[in-house]
């Protein structure tokens, strides 16, 4: 069975989580250097948090490693597993694309009103484009991930 | 049907379906703000979303996580193994005692039980094995004691807890979860010993037994790990997301050039893996907040706590019962799912009966670690089974002994709440 990736995810996850800990790691080190502490950090790091969460699920999902409960599915014979399979595509696809659709208008109107973030006085919206962008990246993979389980070449575990 | 209905039901099914979690719940609300409310609050699916997970007490999860990881590839497991080893000797059941300690000290590094599970499992399985212990019983052992990580600080679900429970110290958790850890290890050993000896498993002769204090400095920057952790929250020295990357930065160290079993090349590959499994974690907590978005607008959550309340005036009988189905969502889930799940409509039943949240936090935490070696959904299980190349159903008798072990450790703490609220209590937090 071969192990499927979404690599420019991976990468994005893979930097998100690197600066996170960076910058709390510079955190805690200026802070018992100086007793200050550089708090608008805040506001970028949870930022980061967003786009360490949809880009580690977009692999997650590539990888088809999501919690979920398949015993149901482990005890159908083929033909109606394979239904089963095109429901749950079906489903991620479903909520994937509300999402996109939702975060979409949302920094659209974000853009039109041009608020700033309470921090760092950033546009608001560069930081919720990610939401759409990033889901909208992983429909893409939610497809990739049902052909290749419906042509049986994604191990079902879990 | 209710518009409450018609979302349990469609999430019900979404489950059942094989639909993971995170969509199941995203799906879940979107049915029922269709039903009850309007189309146009579908608009939740883009704020509810990012707010869900924009929040910062959520930057702890990503980073223990990772400092578990990074401990397990920097070769620790089988120091504090040997160590352990050293400090007990062979005798019968020794193996399965050092098994139970070193699923302890790991859980002390990382906040979850199925990653300690199979880095235990893949260092004592073969010398259990050949110390004449059934290779089921290793296997459920060692699954079992790895699900005391859930308990013992830090800990991923009690993190998570604390920020869905309004007014609940984090600190004061991790504290109460230290002896309720200790005592569920403790109430693993006593079948394994009594098995051990009556089996007479592992001879207490012709094994070597390592150098105590050799095998010792050699353990000694893994067991300093915890201290780091423990020592750092305690003295306010750290809040806990900078005790976690303090943990991962202490962990890259004794990895990068102490024991030099890791690379800076693992290092990155250990980033990318702790990003794709807080991705898995995180994006149910996202999607979780549209489903109690909904809940609490349509009412279900405040329906379905009166209904429990409704069901008797007795708290004790209550308490059982919501144990009782606290442990079936153990089988089938993780905890983090668990808690965002039943948290809403568990939280208006605690206040009604006047329960401490701290201690009801930790007894539900005991009741979902025993849900992870329970047949026939059990995660720590399957990790151990696959590395011990047994099936899950040769471990079952095993893993009902263990249940009824840790079972009763939590009967203790429920009839003795003093076991967990006394640590926090001294150490002067708020419980």
């Amino acid at each position: 069975m071969k192990h499927p990736d979404a690599r420019l995810e991976r990468l994005l996850a893979t930097l998100a989580i690197l600066i996170i800990g960076l910058i709390s790691l510079a955190n805690v080190v200026v802070r018992y250097l100086t007793g200050g502490s550089f708090a608008f950090t805040e506001e970028f790091s949870v930022f980061l948090l967003v786009v360490l969460t949809f880009a580690g699920a977009s692999v997650a999902l590539r990888r088809h490693r999501h919690i979920r409960i398949g015993l149901l599915e482990r005890a159908l014979p083929a033909a109606p597993r394979r239904a089963l399979i095109l429901f749950q595509g079906a489903c991620g696809l479903t909520v994937l694309g509300l999402i996109t659709w939702f975060g979409a208008r949302m920094t659209w109107q974000e853009i039109q009103w041009g608020s700033l973030s309470p921090g760092l006085g950033l546009p608001q919206w560069w930081y919720l484009a990610w939401l759409p962008l990033l889901s909208a990246l992983m429909m893409l993979r939610q497809g990739q991930q049902t052909l290749d389980r419906l042509r049986g070449r994604l191990e079902d575990d879990a | 049907m209710t518009p409450d209905l018609w979302m349990l039901l469609a999430f019900a099914g979404l489950l059942i379906s094989g639909v993971p979690v995170a969509f199941a719940l995203g799906l879940g609300g979107a049915v029922g703000i269709l039903a009850g409310l309007s189309p146009a609050m579908l608009a939740t699916l883009g704020t509810n979303t990012y707010n869900g997970v924009a929040k910062y007490p959520l930057i702890a999860i990503p980073l223990f996580i990772l400092t578990g990881l990074i401990f397990e590839r920097a070769g620790v497991a089988a120091r504090l193994v040997r160590f352990a080893q050293a400090l007990i000797g062979p005798r019968h059941g020794g193996l399965a005692v050092v098994a139970v300690l070193v699923c302890m000290i790991m859980g002390g590094m990382s906040g979850s039980g199925p990653a300690d599970a199979a880095a235990v499992a893949m260092v004592m399985l073969p010398s259990m094995t050949r110390a004449g212990y059934p290779r089921p019983f290793s296997a459920t052992l060692i699954a079992a004691s790895a699900s005391t990580a859930i308990l013992i600080p830090p800990s991923v679900a009690l993190i998570l807890y604390s920020i869905v429970v309004p007014g609940v110290d984090l600190r004061a958790l991790f504290a109460a979860g230290l002896f309720p850890g200790l005592l569920a290890g403790a109430a693993l050993l006593v079948p394994a010993l009594l098995l051990s000896r009556r089996h007479r498993w592992e001879a207490p002769d012709g094994v070597e037994r390592p150098a105590l204090g050799e095998s010792f400095r050699q353990a000694l920057p893994a067991l300093f790990a915890p201290v780091i952790i423990l020592g750092g929250l305690r003295s306010g020295l750290f809040t806990p997301t900078e005790a976690a990357v303090v943990a991962v930065a202490y962990g890259a160290l004794v990895g990068l050039f102490l024991t030099r079993e890791m690379r800076w090349r693992d290092l990155w590959a250990l980033l990318g893996e702790a990003a794709v499994i807080s991705g898995v974690v995180l994006l149910i907590i996202a999607l979780a907040g549209i489903f109690a978005w909904a809940g609490t607008m349509l009412g279900t959550f405040r329906h379905l706590a009166e209904w429990i309340v409704g069901l008797s005036d007795n708290g004790t009988l209550l308490l059982v019962l919501i144990m009782l189905a606290v442990l079936l969502a153990g089988m089938l889930l993780d905890a983090i799912s668990i808690y965002l799940i039943m948290m809403p409509i568990l939280i208006p039943v605690m206040q009604h009966f006047d329960w401490n949240p701290v201690w009801f936090g930790i007894l539900l935490a005991m009741n979902i670690a025993i849900g992870q070696f329970t047949p026939p959904v059990a995660v720590n299980l399957m990790v151990t089974t696959e590395v011990a190349k047994i099936r899950l159903e040769q471990t079952v008798g095993w893993a009902l002994l263990f249940v009824v072990a840790m079972a009763a450790a939590l009967a203790l703490v429920a009839l003795f709440p003093a076991i967990a609220l006394w640590l926090p209590g001294v150490l002067g937090y708020n419980v």
